[in-house]
């Protein structure tokens, strides 16, 4: 897998909409705020940074440069 | 008003009345998912988003069972269409190719002559090829056709192979076979189902190798091949469901805007009749009206793996209906009395109907119409999470929901006529 990590999670939304549109998501054909909008989401991590699984993007060769294989995720709540 | 005589009498509906539909049986749900009608009428049950190219469609409950979903999902779009007007549309080269895009007028020997060519040449003596990935996925179906042309000029090469997205020369994971040039442009049209997702190799192939055409070959070095009109075309695909619709009218309708986490519905071109969750999957947070207990949720559905914990849906930030690690269904909740209360063992790859109540220390978790009573916690409802919970430790759902149906009450009354509706649908017991 290949992430890449954002400061924000505006920021990594805002490349999840990007490679959405440019696949053809139903949301973006439609115009209608109805369908699928992202390939994928990004999740939160321990450092409160945010990190969007790019595996499956077309990346540039700035963001290639910039991809990492794996992140700490925020952990869970208390478990049962 | 109608009041049915168990009603009046105050005892527990023992059975629904032919026809009648779970919303009919018990109306007010806070909210109610299945491919089904749970209403009676003919409603919007699922939207899919089919694989291939991403469409996406409404279907009601008799577009499920007519088929007409699985054809939507199964509907011939051509996935890669080649593009050499401009380049090489993406092909990379080996250390033993030069491509070229881009060629008019390349013309055989018959007077055929075609524009927008790719060209290959052979740049060594050993095995030649060139790749891309045109988006193929492992266990779908394509038909792949094109044209190609090896010039009777080259000394050795006079053929193609294409190739499956699978490691090793083996001519098995070829499901052109063999493909022959007589020095004229030569169309072809297969098809195949991927054992592999990945690049799909157009390898240059030699006949007077014999059984193994896709050998190296002393002297090919420089033969060439030309290439147009690559076409791969998906005919069985999968679905995946983009929203499950609520049947309540409450509109609290399931949705996953995210691709990578929607539950499929259509697996390799076969309905499931279940919404598959395969550990990743699940629906975004639902709000509810907060709800104190007692609240019931009616579930029909199965994990794919015992002995570990995944969850059903949640219905507060620490409650929640699950598949626990001890193989046993359980239920769980916060607030006073906080605890786990654990139902019937499971067993993997079975579908089970169950009924969750919870309501303190009077809670139930019912199994296939059997009931374990004791504790849970007091908190009530305000959220719903299905295909996973909030509750730390609960893994997302590895495994089909069939139907899931929330009341911000206490159904006891009414639980023998709805598990005798849904049983009588799904044979579950």
């Amino acid at each position: 897998m290949l992430y890449l990590i954002y400061a924000s999670k505006e920021a990594a939304i805002e490349r999840a909409d990007e490679e959405g549109k440019e696949i053809g998501f139903d949301y973006w054909i439609e115009d209608n705020g109805q369908g699928t909008r992202w390939l994928t989401y990004p999740d939160e991590t321990i450092d409160h940074m945010w990190a969007l699984d790019v595996t499956n993007y077309d990346l540039d060769d700035s963001e290639k440069s910039s991809t990492v294989d794996h992140y700490t995720p925020l952990p869970d709540p208390d478990e049962d | 008003m109608h009041i049915s005589l168990d009603s009046a009498l105050g005892r527990q509906r023992r059975l629904n009345s032919v026809g009648e539909s779970v919303l009919q049986i018990a109306p007010n749900a806070a909210a109610a998912y299945s491919l089904r009608s749970l209403t009676g009428g003919d409603p919007t049950v699922v939207r899919v988003r089919r694989k291939s190219d991403n469409a996406e469609q409404d279907f009601t409950a008799s577009g499920v069972t007519s088929g007409a979903l699985t054809s939507f999902v199964n509907e011939d779009v051509t996935i890669y269409q080649s593009d050499f007007s401009a380049g090489v549309n993406g092909f990379a080269q080996t250390s033993t190719t030069t491509l070229t895009g881009n060629q008019d007028g390349v013309s055989d020997s018959a007077g055929t002559s075609k524009d927008n060519v790719l060209k290959v040449v052979k740049a060594g003596d050993a095995q030649g090829y060139i790749q891309r990935d045109q988006g193929v996925v492992a266990g779908l179906t394509y038909t792949v056709s094109g044209s190609f042309f090896a010039p009777s000029a080259n000394t050795s090469v006079d053929g193609i192979m294409i190739k499956d997205g699978l490691a090793g020369s083996s001519l098995s994971n070829y499901p052109s076979g063999y493909l022959v040039s007589d020095g004229t442009w030569k169309d072809f049209s297969f098809s195949y189902t991927a054992a592999s997702d990945g690049n799909q190799r157009v390898q240059l192939g030699v006949s007077s190798l014999g059984s193994n055409p896709n050998g190296s070959s002393t002297g090919s070095s420089g033969d060439i091949v030309y290439i147009a009109d690559l076409k791969f075309v998906e005919t069985i695909s999968n679905g995946f469901v983009e929203t499950w619709y609520d049947q309540s009218g409450n509109s609290n309708d399931a949705v996953q805007e995210t691709a990578g986490s929607q539950p499929k519905i259509v697996s390799s071109g076969s309905l499931l009749n279940e919404l598959l969750f395969e550990g990743s999957q699940l629906f975004d947070t639902i709000s509810l009206d907060a709800s104190a207990q007692p609240n019931s949720i009616f579930t029909v559905s199965n994990t794919k793996v015992a002995s570990q914990t995944r969850g059903i849906y949640g219905t507060n930030i620490s409650q929640a209906g699950y598949y626990r690690s001890s193989n046993k269904h359980a239920i769980f909740s916060t607030g006073t009395g906080s605890a786990t209360l654990e139902g019937a063992a499971y067993v993997a790859d079975r579908d089970y109907l169950r009924f969750d109540l919870f309501n303190g220390a009077s809670s139930v978790l019912g199994v296939d119409g059997a009931t374990t009573s004791g504790t849970t916690g007091a908190d009530g409802l305000n959220r719903l999470d299905i295909g996973d919970s909030t509750l730390g430790g609960v893994s997302p759902l590895n495994g089909g929901i069939k139907e899931l149906i929330l009341y911000a009450s206490d159904q006891s009354a009414n639980r023998a006529a709805l598990e005798t509706n849904i049983n009588s649908h799904y044979s579950i017991f």
